[in-house]
C-alpha cells in the first residue's frame, strides 16, 4: 500500500502517463541530465520517517515538444540491493512510487568514463524485465580525449538503446527523448536481485570484460585514459596532500563561510529596506489601532524575520553546490574525516556543521547525505551549538558594552574566541555523544572522490533555488508563529491602554511571565526585563535587541540607537538598586547565547529532519540546562573578583 | 613487501606502487560496498598516499579514485603485481 510522501500536492500526480526513472550512481551526471530533461519543472519529496530525497519532474514542454511523460530521479547508488536507506528509497521510488500511475521504463545513468564500475547497475536492471535506456554520460571528456566507444557491445547485452550524453552542451538528451516515446508496455517486472559475494565478484568481472570490448577499438587506451586523469591527478597532488591539502581546505572553507556573510549582506539591506518601505507605507495607510498593530509589528516583522535569512540560505546552498559538482566536497570529506571519526562522526558531517555557523536548519536538512544514522545524529545534536548569524547582533551588543571606548580589535579577539569555543564545546558534546551511545554499525567512508569537473551555472542555481524554497516553506511557518506569539504577548491585554511602553510591557502576558520567572534569571545577575528579552529570543535570537531597545526605552537624543542604548544599558539597576549589566552578568548572557537552544525553527527542523520530537525536545532541554548552570556559575564566580 | 599483506598496511615507501587485491575480508557490510566500488579479487589498484593527520588510504582503480578509512583498507589482501 502505498504512503503518501510529506508535502506532496495530490493534483501533481498525472495519471496515465509514461513515468520514467533515472538510476545510476553518485557523480554519474544524474541531476545534470535530470534537469536537462525536466528544467525546473520538478518537485522533490521524501517518503515519511526517511530523510533520502527522490524528485518527480515532467519534460520541459519548450524543450522537448512535450510534457506528457514523467522523469523520477533517484538517489545515486553503486547498487540496488536494500542495504542502504538511499538504495531503499531507489527501490521504493521505481516499485512503489505514490506519485505517478507505474514505471514504464529505467534510464541507466552510466559514466562513460567509469564503465567497469557503473555497468553493476545496468546488471541489476537486466533482470528485472523493465525496458532500459542506457545513458553514457561524459561523452564530451571521452571525445576530446579521442576515446571511441563501441556501443554495439552494450545494445547487444542489454538489448536496449545507448545514448551519449553531453552534460554541458546537452547532446544526445532529443535522441533519448525520442526512444522514451517509443518505449513498449511492460509485461511484467520483478525486483532487482540479491547476489551472494562470489556472485557480486563475478559479474564485476564479467562487466569489466563487457567495458574492455567497449573500449577495445582504441590504441594506446590506457595513456587516453591517463589523459582523461591528468587534471585531477595535478590538482589533488596539492588539494589532498598533508600540507597544502589543510591550507587549501582552510582557504576554500573561509571563502565559503565569510561570503555567506559580505555577499548576503547587500540583498539582507534589500530585503530590510523593502519591509521598512511597506511598513512606512502602511504607517500611512492606515489608522492607528489594534489591525495596524498586528499587520506591521506582528505579520510583516514575521515575515522578515523569515526571508531576511533567505540570501544567506542561498548563497550557502549555491556555494555547497559548487563543492559538490566540481567534486571538491568529496576531497574536503576526504580531509577531515579521521579528526571527524575520533568524534563520532564523518568527514561527510563537515559541511553540515559548517553551515551551522551560518544558520542551523539549512546545517539540519544538509546532515541527509550523511549515510549512517548513528554519525547522523550526532551531527544533528551538536549543529546548533555553532555560533550562528542570528547571535551575532546579540554578542555584537554586548561585547559594545563591555569594550566601549576601547579598541575596536579588543571585542572582534572575544568574538573570534567565542567562535572558537562554540567549536570547542561542540566538539565535546560530540566526543561524550561518541562514547555513551550505542555502536548500532559500522560508519563507512569508501567514498569515491571523483574526476574534477566544471558544474553548469543553471543546474547549480536551480539546485541552490530549490534548496531555499524548501527552507522558507519548512522553516517559515514555526518563525512566523512564534513571532506573532511574541508579539501578541507583548502587546496584551493593555493594548488599548494610555500608558507609557515600560508598563506596558510590564503588565503584557510575556512581562508577567517574566516576573515569574524573575527568581530564575537573577542567578545570572539580571531581572525581569532581561528575563522577557531571553524569552522573546525564542522566535529568533536577533529579537533580544530590539527587545532590549523597546524595555529599556531608549532616549532618542541619542546620537545613534546602539548609543542610547548603551547608555540605557550602563544606568540600568534592579529592584535592589544594584547595576543590572556588569562583566559578570555580560559573560553570563554571552555563555547562555552560546549553548543556549533558543532558535524554535531550529526545533522545528530538527523534529523533521530526525523525525523525533523526542530528540528535538532532548536538545532544547539538554542546551538550555547546560547553558544556564555554566552562565550562573560563570556569574558567581566572576562577581567575587 | 610479504605475500599477503593488507592494504592498511601500506606506506609511504609504497607510495605509487600497484598492487592486487587477492582476497577480501571483514563484515559483510564492508565487504560487499567495497565489491559494488570494484575492489574485487583480481583487481589492480595504485597507492597514492594517506590523507592528512593519518587519515583515509588514496587509491586509483582504472579512471576512479576512492578512499578508504584503515579499517575498510584492512578487510582488503594485496599481493605485488
Amino acid at each position: 500500500m502505498r504512503q503518501d510522501p510529506e508535502h506532496v500536492n495530490n493534483s501533481f500526480v498525472i495519471q496515465n502517463e509514461k513515468a520514467f526513472a533515472l538510476v545510476g550512481s553518485p557523480n554519474s551526471g544524474k541531476t545534470t541530465l535530470y534537469n536537462w530533461l525536466t528544467g525546473s519543472n520538478y518537485k522533490t519529496v521524501n517518503y515519511p520517517g526517511s530523510t533520502v530525497e527522490f524528485s518527480v519532474g515532467s519534460l520541459q514542454q519548450e524543450a522537448w515538444g512535450k510534457n506528457t511523460i514523467q522523469v523520477i530521479d533517484t538517489p545515486g547508488v553503486y547498487s540496488l540491493q536494500p542495504k542502504s536507506e538511499d538504495e531503499r528509497v531507489a527501490i521504493r521510488a521505481i516499485y512503489d512510487n505514490p506519485l505517478v500511475e507505474s514505471v514504464r521504463g529505467i534510464i541507466v545513468v552510466i559514466d562513460g568514463t567509469q564503465l567497469s564500475r557503473h555497468l553493476m547497475i545496468a546488471e541489476q536492471i537486466r533482470e528485472t524485465g523493465f525496458p532500459m535506456i542506457i545513458a553514457l554520460t561524459m561523452s564530451d571528456i571521452l571525445r576530446r580525449k579521442n576515446i571511441k566507444l563501441n556501443l554495439s557491445v552494450l545494445e547487444n547485452r542489454y538489448n536496449c538503446p545507448v545514448v551519449l550524453i553531453d552534460g554541458l552542451l546537452g547532446g544526445g538528451i532529443k535522441d533519448l527523448v525520442q526512444y522514451l516515446d517509443k518505449t513498449s508496455e511492460i509485461l511484467s517486472v520483478k525486483k532487482p536481485p540479491q547476489w551472494t559475494f562470489s556472485e557480486q565478484s563475478e559479474r564485476m568481472k564479467l562487466v569489466a570484460d563487457l567495458s574492455q570490448k567497449v573500449l577495445s577499438d582504441n590504441e594506446k587506451l590506457s595513456e587516453k585514459f591517463q589523459e582523461v586523469m591528468k587534471l585531477t591527478k595535478k590538482i589533488d597532488q596539492y588539494l589532498l596532500h598533508p600540507i597544502f591539502g589543510i591550507l587549501s581546505f582552510i582557504f576554500v572553507m573561509t571563502v565559503l563561510f565569510t561570503s555567506i556573510f559580505w555577499l548576503a549582506a547587500p540583498f539582507m539591506d534589500l530585503i530590510d529596506s523593502m519591509f521598512s518601505a511597506i511598513n512606512a507605507h502602511l504607517d500611512k495607510l492606515l489608522t492607528a489601532g489594534l489591525f495596524k498593530d498586528f499587520l506591521t509589528r506582528g505579520m510583516l516583522s514575521s515575515f522578515s524575520a523569515v526571508l531576511v535569512f533567505v540570501p544567506q540560505i542561498f548563497i550557502l546552498f549555491f556555494g555547497v553546490a559548487i563543492l559538490e559538482s566540481t567534486g571538491y566536497l568529496a576531497r574536503a570529506a576526504t580531509l577531515v574525516d579521521k579528526p571527524f571519526s575520533k568524534l563520532g562522526m564523518s568527514g561527510r558531517s563537515f559541511v553540515p556543521i559548517l553551515s551551522g555557523f551560518a544558520c542551523a536548519v539549512p546545517a539540519m536538512m544538509a546532515t541527509r547525505n550523511i549515510s549512517s544514522a548513528r554519525d547522523r545524529w550526532i551531527t544533528n545534536f551538536i549543529i546548533p551549538l555553532m555560533t550562528c548569524s542570528a547571535r551575532l547582533p546579540v554578542f555584537a551588543l554586548l561585547l559594545a558594552f563591555v569594550f566601549a571606548g576601547q579598541e575596536a580589535w579588543k571585542p572582534g579577539i572575544i568574538l573570534a574566541l567565542i567562535y572558537f569555543a562554540s567549536a570547542f564545546i561542540g566538539a565535546l558534546a560530540a566526543s561524550v555523544l561518541n562514547r555513551f551511545l550505542p555502536k548500532q554499525q559500522n560508519s563507512l567512508l569508501v567514498m569515491e572522490l571523483p574526476l574534477y569537473r566544471r558544474p553548469r551555472l543553471r543546474v547549480l542555481i536551480q539546485q541552490a533555488t530549490i534548496r531555499t524554497k524548501a527552507y522558507v516553506k519548512r522553516a517559515g511557518p514555526a518563525i512566523f508563529i512564534f513571532s506573532l506569539l511574541i508579539w501578541a504577548g507583548t502587546s496584551f491585554p493593555n493594548y488599548q491602554m494610555e500608558m507609557n511602553e515600560h508598563d506596558r510591557l510590564e503588565q503584557s502576558y510575556l512581562g508577567q511571565v517574566g516576573k515569574v520567572l524573575e527568581p530564575l534569571v537573577q542567578p545570572m545577575g539580571v531581572d525581569w526585563r532581561v528575563g522577557v528579552g531571553l524569552l522573546s529570543a525564542f522566535a529568533a535570537r536577533e529579537v533580544f535587541v530590539s527587545s532590549m531597545a523597546l524595555i529599556f526605552n531608549i532616549d532618542s537624543e541619542e546620537d545613534s540607537q546602539q548609543e542610547g542604548l548603551l547608555t540605557a544599558m550602563r544606568d540600568a539597576k534592579n529592584s535592589q538598586g544594584r547595576l543590572i549589566f556588569t562583566p559578570a552578568s555580560i559573560t553570563a548572557l554571552i555563555i547562555f547565547f552560546m549553548i543556549a537552544l533558543q532558535c524554535l525553527s531550529t526545533v522545528a527542523v530538527s523534529m523533521k529532519e530526525t523525525n523525533s520530537v523526542k530528540f528535538a525536545l532532548g536538545q532544547l532541554f539538554v542546551f538550555n540546562t547546560a547553558a544556564y548552570l555554566i552562565a550562573v556559575l560563570a556569574h558567581t564566580i566572576i562577581s567575587k573578583f | 613487501m610479504n605475500k599477503g599483506m593488507f592494504l592498511s598496511e601500506l606506506t609511504n615507501a609504497d607510495l605509487d606502487k600497484n598492487f592486487l587485491i587477492c582476497q577480501l575480508a571483514g563484515s559483510e557490510e564492508i565487504q560487499s560496498r567495497l565489491v559494488e566500488m570494484g575492489l574485487i579479487p583480481g583487481a589492480e589498484l595504485r597507492f597514492l598516499g594517506r590523507a592528512p593527520f593519518a587519515g583515509a588510504f588514496l587509491f586509483q582503480l582504472h579512471t576512479s579514485y576512492l578512499a578508504l578509512r584503515y579499517e575498510e583498507a584492512k578487510c582488503a589482501k594485496i599481493q605485488n603485481t
